[in-house]
């Protein structure tokens, strides 16, 4: 049995689009049947505590900085396109 | 009925919202439990909203009171950020209306073909919400109110379609564009824009966003913000070393926890975000469309938040000599809300996102002096908070400046201060004609670019 995982979703300010996309990820590992802890985050905040996650959901997938944990493409969440492609990276990750 | 009506409404404003979003989580099918829990984290969020809001006035008030009483800086309306302005909203009592107009008047626009983008953000309703509570507020002319949300609405959508490809390219996310009203700064600074464009050498100035984020980026961090306003305002008070820390500490915890406790807002709106969404992108199966969305794609710009932490000076410094300002600027001191839209105006370039974000700036000191009174009474009646003593008023530095041009626009619509609407009406017709030609001249050249490469960012054909 390995420790289950945490997702990190991040946006600007840690209320509105990491919200949305936290409601739709935490809908979607039910769906699938996939076991993590979804956490909301502010973006300014990553650099300091990204380590206490396993994943990393991001709403600005263009951010040049490296956080040290697998990074996720966070926008499919928000527009819906695409959205089975990320889902399968991130069952991949939470089965790793 | 009437009284019935009444009753109903003098159950106060966090318990009516949430009765509605009880009731409109049950119209879009969400189970009854999801409905109810939706309901109740809505309140939650009100009083949690309250609660920090209190908790950071009862903290900071002593210590402003004091730097105001030592300086004789009159900066009596304190700035708590846009997360007490977006609380307020959902208290005004048409509120849930929005969304049905906003949702309306896009359908009508995309199926006429007078917009590509199909805003599925139904988070920043609230903007609306706020223009409108206020100006009906300011003006007493409820029909204005909402003829003007009407205007708003529209430009935003015009806003997304021309600089849809700018912010594709920006992000390198295709098939999106950004409807957020803070993309209306880019409408007022063209012209300065066309200026900068005939100062030689600006363009020579090199910098790396990226390199000076890594090193001035946590000054960005709300705890950090929070305690270093809360010294300095208590230090300029003249308080001795234990108040001052004790001061800084209540700064950090209250900008640590509202954007927390703001985030229950929108926890209890997700199920009809996500209703709302599917509903509109049901509607337009298979056509060509971009999809609108909340700023925070963009945020992985460097640029933004450097050019931001390196304004916080320059705002401190506003905040002391801008004749007439009475705004104390705190919530709102990283003021993003000045880089987000001028980052793609500036095409990512640093030294123009500031350049533009300085000027802006002073729009938003005065807007937020004027609205002030007025955001102070409307957070009375809905009881969402107390007037913050020591402060006479509280605000949100973040406000664009289009809050007043649609104030100065419901007062020319109800026959008063004629001269300065028309003013500002032909003003506004400039800069949206030279806006226009800009924003379009850049789309067309990306698309361009796009099919000389062969790709393209859009959706479908």
């Amino acid at each position: 049995m390995q420790k289950r995982k945490v997702i990190f979703v991040a946006c600007g300010s840690g209320v509105a689009s990491s919200e949305t996309a936290a409601y739709k990820l935490r809908n979607l590992l039910k769906e699938r049947k996939l076991d993590a802890d979804v956490v909301v985050v502010d973006f300014r905040r990553l650099r300091s505590i990204a380590k206490q996650a396993d994943i990393l959901v991001h709403i600005a997938p263009n951010d040049p900085t490296e956080y040290g944990i697998p990074k996720v493409n966070g926008v499919p969440f928000l527009t819906g396109m695409g959205l089975n492609q990320v889902m399968d990276e991130i069952e991949k990750l939470v089965k790793s | 009925m009437q009284a019935f009506i009444q009753s109903v409404l003098d159950l106060g404003a966090p318990i009516v919202v949430g009765l509605i979003i009880f009731i409109l989580g049950l119209v879009v099918r969400a189970k009854v439990s999801r409905a109810l829990s939706a309901a109740i984290t809505l309140g939650v969020a009100f009083s949690g909203v309250s609660l920090v809001v209190g908790y950071l006035v009862g903290g900071i008030a002593p210590a402003g009171e004091a730097m105001i009483k030592r300086t004789g800086i009159e900066l009596t309306a304190l700035d708590f950020g846009w997360t007490a302005g977006a609380a307020i909203t959902w208290a005004w009592q048409y509120a849930v209306f929005m969304f049905p107009v906003q949702i309306g008047i896009n359908l009508i626009m995309l199926a006429l073909g007078w917009t590509r983008c199909l805003n599925v953000d139904m988070w920043n309703v609230w903007g609306k919400i706020f223009m409108a509570a206020l100006v009906q507020d300011m003006t007493g002319n409820v029909i204005a109110a909402w003829a003007l949300a009407g205007v708003w609405i529209v430009l935003e959508l015009k806003s997304a379609d021309l600089t849809e490809k700018q912010v594709q390219h920006l992000t390198g996310i295709p098939g999106v564009s950004c409807p957020h009203l803070i993309l209306f700064d880019n409408i007022i600074l063209t012209p300065v824009d066309w200026l900068l464009d005939r100062i030689p050498g600006l363009d020579k100035i090199k910098t790396d966003p990226q390199a000076l984020r890594e090193k001035i980026g946590f000054l960005g961090e709300n705890h950090f913000i929070g305690f270093i306003l809360g010294l300095l305002i208590a230090l300029i008070g003249g308080f001795d070393l234990k108040s001052m820390l004790a001061t800084a500490l209540v700064g950090a915890t209250g900008l640590t926890l509202l954007p927390k406790v703001a985030a229950m807002f929108m926890e209890a709106l997700a199920p009809i975000q996500e209703a709302a969404a599917e509903f509109m992108k049901s509607r337009f199966p298979g056509r060509s469309f971009s999809i609108g969305l909340d700023w925070p794609f963009l945020a992985g710009l460097p640029t933004l938040w450097t050019a931001a932490i390196l304004l916080i000076p320059v705002l401190l410094l506003f905040s002391v000599i801008l004749p007439g300002n009475r705004v104390l600027p705190f919530g709102s001191i990283l003021l993003i809300e000045s880089t987000i839209g001028t980052v793609i105006l500036a095409k990512n370039d640093l030294v123009r996102t500031w350049i533009f974000a300085v000027l802006i700036s002073i729009t938003r000191f005065y807007t937020a002096t004027i609205f002030a009174a007025s955001i102070t009474k409307l957070s009375q009646i809905t009881g969402v908070f107390q007037a913050p003593e020591g402060f006479s008023t509280y605000t949100w530095l973040g406000m664009s400046y289009m809050n007043w041009v649609m104030l100065k626009l419901a007062d020319l619509f109800s026959g008063r201060g004629i001269v300065v609407g028309l003013v500002v009406l032909v003003v506004m017709a400039g800069c949206i004609y030279m806006w226009w030609k800009e924003m379009s001249k850049r789309e067309a050249a990306l698309a361009a670019e796009e099919a000389a490469a062969g790709i393209t960012m859009g959706f479908g054909a």
